[in-house]
């Protein structure tokens, strides 16, 4: 009998990988992700005009909201298909909490979506004239806004879950959630810009990850309950 | 308590002896109210007459934000004890409560016309109130979204749940955004330190808008109630319909 | 022996169960029957941990199966008409993903023997979008295997032979015997029952409703 049960970390990054697995065999959805970030990042500057004092005072917040609106189409696929297969059914009969088992979903939504959108920012960067020295900072304010994003977004997952028109509902639900990640992510990029400290604007910016870490796994897997019992 | 509270031919009684009450406190209160603040209250000094929005714009603020909590409770309520009552009355709260914002919003639209030019201004309370309609609109939204209702009302008791956590949250941020842009004037849609003039006309107001909310309420979900004794009605017909043919 | 005692399941605002009592056998198969919406499915969602039971109880030999809810649903295994396959992966990548969210080992060899005990061993690096509904029946129910290396000692299986054809049956067979053997309880949902060459109960749900009612 060859019986090794294996502990909640090894479930956690295998779900982690079956995710990526079945969300990245499809290349368009990769890609049609970046596209359309790139697409908003170039309308702007051809809507605003090409002079750099006014593209310098939009560029930051260009950059976040585009990767907002870019990752919002890819928040109701997060759950939908796993509900229809039935696969939320069997993670239900997982000796793991549900609770762990979908912050890897947010994780690896994060991996898939947003990980690639934060390495092409350079480019995106410099296509809004934005300076080197910010592009790290840049980096690191997306990559843990993102996180908060893939979090918030699996709730607005589960609440549109078996709704009509749900992937249309699903950003008027989220959009008051995200706002406070938006205000301070481009904060941290402004105070850079202008030679500020962008600690204050960063320390909050992580309070409220931690904040939406640990309320997103409970409040997604609560509703999800709710889903199956249907 | 509230099982007691919640049996629906009891819920009608009391509330039928209670709505005549609601509504004539609420009218004798709101007149009163808009007597003391449109004519008898002092002009400001800086704003004119134009201050005198603030009686409809900041009661408005105040009912937009409570009815929101109040939404919030008999929403846990509703998941907690899973008492339909609980649903009805959340469902009832959320267009009231709407109404109340979107009449801040709009109050504070016309009152900042004749302040700064502009018919919309960003400022804090604004944008709060701009972001709580938004949650009202979304829990109205959701909870008519499933093809069965109950699955909405459960899905839209946790979004009201999270919206009154984060609340907080995005006050604290917007205030946060507003501060770091540091707006060349103060905006803020209030009234300079309120003086005793103008705090009775205030909370007048306040007071004849809670009754005239609480009313409202009731309003709705006793046409709820009765929807839902139709519905039943209806269900036990066609049941008979099926039985007969079967 | 498992009890349902008092059962009262709602859905939405319908009731399925009201006050059911009935007595289910445990290591042996027992066939529920019943019309179309008498609460086949429910049943087996319920023992599940899925649907959540209004009032009453159901008890393993005298405990409340609920008590510890994980430990419950560490040993059972639910196929239902949905399967919970993904369609982007292999019939491999399926088993193995699901072995992984069960906790237990998934080494290629007992992966293979899985997929061999429902006669898949040809398919296994198909793509379960190009498998039609036979295959996909038998990529799911090659997770019954696991049964025999894990300690699992309940199937619960919501019309799981529609789509079977006649070797995939016998197969089928073949494992429903070999749990039985090692005292596995298995719940079938079935409003067809097709010829079981093996020793089952009939539960026929709509007789135990009609006892129950007052």
């Amino acid at each position: 009998m060859n019986v090794k049960n294996s502990s909640w970390t090894v479930l956690f990054i295998s779900h982690i990988k079956r995710d990526v697995l079945v969300n990245t065999r499809s290349l368009i959805d990769v890609i049609s992700v970046f596209g359309f970030m790139l697409l908003i990042i170039i309308l702007f500057p051809i809507g605003i005009g090409p002079t750099k004092e006014k593209l310098d005072i939009v560029s930051n917040a260009v950059l976040w909201i585009s990767l907002i609106i870019a990752i919002i189409p890819s928040l109701e696929k997060m759950l939908q298909k796993d509900f229809d297969s039935g696969w939320l059914d069997q993670i239900a009969t997982s000796p793991a909490p549900l609770e762990i088992i979908l912050l890897a979903k947010s994780i690896s939504h994060w991996l898939i979506v947003i990980i690639p959108l934060i390495l092409a920012s350079p480019l995106f960067a410099i296509l809004l004239d934005l300076e080197f020295n910010q592009i790290p900072w840049i980096i690191l304010s997306m990559t843990i806004g993102g996180l908060s994003i893939s979090l918030i977004g699996i709730i607005g997952a589960a609440l549109v879950l078996g709704a009509r028109r749900g992937n249309v509902l699903l950003p008027v639900l989220i959009i008051p959630l995200i706002i406070p990640i938006l205000i301070f992510g481009v904060g941290i990029n402004e105070a850079v810009k202008i030679g500020n400290s962008p600690l204050s604007n960063l320390f909050l910016l992580i309070a409220f990850s931690l904040i939406y870490l640990v309320i997103s796994p409970f409040v997604s897997a609560l509703l999800i309950r709710i889903a199956i019992s249907r | 308590m509230f099982n007691w509270l919640a049996n629906p031919n009891r819920f009608n009684r009391i509330t039928n002896k209670a709505q005549p009450f609601f509504a004539l406190f609420s009218i004798v209160t709101i007149i009163f109210g808009l007597y003391f603040g449109l004519f008898d209250s002092p002009k400001d000094y800086q704003q004119g007459d134009a201050v005198r929005i603030m009686y409809v714009h900041v009661p408005s603020a105040w009912l937009a934000s409570g009815l929101y909590l109040s939404l919030a409770v008999s929403c846990i309520f509703y998941l907690v004890w899973k008492h339909p009552l609980a649903d009805i009355i959340s469902r009832s709260i959320a267009p009231i409560g709407a109404l109340f914002s979107l009449l801040t919003l709009i109050t504070g639209s016309l009152w900042g016309k004749p302040m700064w030019g502009t018919w919309w201004v960003w400022d804090a309370r604004l944008t709060s109130m701009l972001i709580l309609f938004f949650f009202y609109a979304g829990y109205i939204l959701l909870s008519n979204a499933f093809e069965r209702k109950i699955d909405g009302s459960k899905s839209a008791a946790v979004l009201a749940i999270i919206g009154v956590i984060n609340l907080p949250i995005i006050k604290f941020s917007v205030d946060w955004w507003h501060t770091l842009h540091q707006p060349s004037s103060i905006l803020k849609l209030d009234g300079p330190s309120i003086n005793e003039q103008m705090l009775l006309p205030l909370i007048l107001m306040i007071i004849g808008f809670s009754f005239l909310s609480s009313y409202l309420i009731i309003l709705n979900v006793k046409t709820k109630l009765i929807e839902k004794k139709c519905e039943a009605l209806i269900l036990k017909s066609n049941l008979n319909e099926i039985s007969k043919l079967g | 022996m498992l009890t349902l005692k008092k059962l009262t399941i709602q859905r939405g605002s319908k009731v399925v169960f009201s006050n059911l009592n009935a007595e289910i056998k445990t290591s042996a198969l027992t066939i529920i029957k019943g019309k179309n919406g008498s609460g086949k499915s429910t049943l087996l969602r319920t023992i599940a941990g899925f649907t959540p039971i209004d009032e009453g109880q159901i008890k393993e030999n005298d405990d409340n199966i609920f008590i510890n809810k994980e430990q419950w649903v560490k040993k059972l295994i639910f196929i239902d008409t949905k399967n919970g396959l993904s369609n982007e992966l292999t019939v491999l990548e399926n088993l193995e993903a699901w072995v992984r969210i069960k906790g237990w080992n998934a080494n290629k060899d007992s992966l293979l023997m899985a997929l061999e005990s429902v006669g898949m061993q040809n398919y296994i690096n198909l793509y379960i979008s190009q498998c039609s509904d036979g295959l996909r029946k038998r990529a799911a129910l090659a997770r019954l295997y696991f049964s025999f290396i894990n300690k699992v000692d309940f199937w619960l299986l919501d019309e799981p032979s529609n789509e079977l054809d006649d070797l995939s049956f016998l197969l089928f067979e073949k494992l429903i015997s070999k749990f039985i053997k090692i005292k596995g309880t298995i719940l079938i949902a079935s409003h067809d029952i097709k010829s079981f060459n093996v020793n089952y109960n009939t539960f026929d749900l709509d007789i135990i409703k009609q006892l129950a009612k007052p």
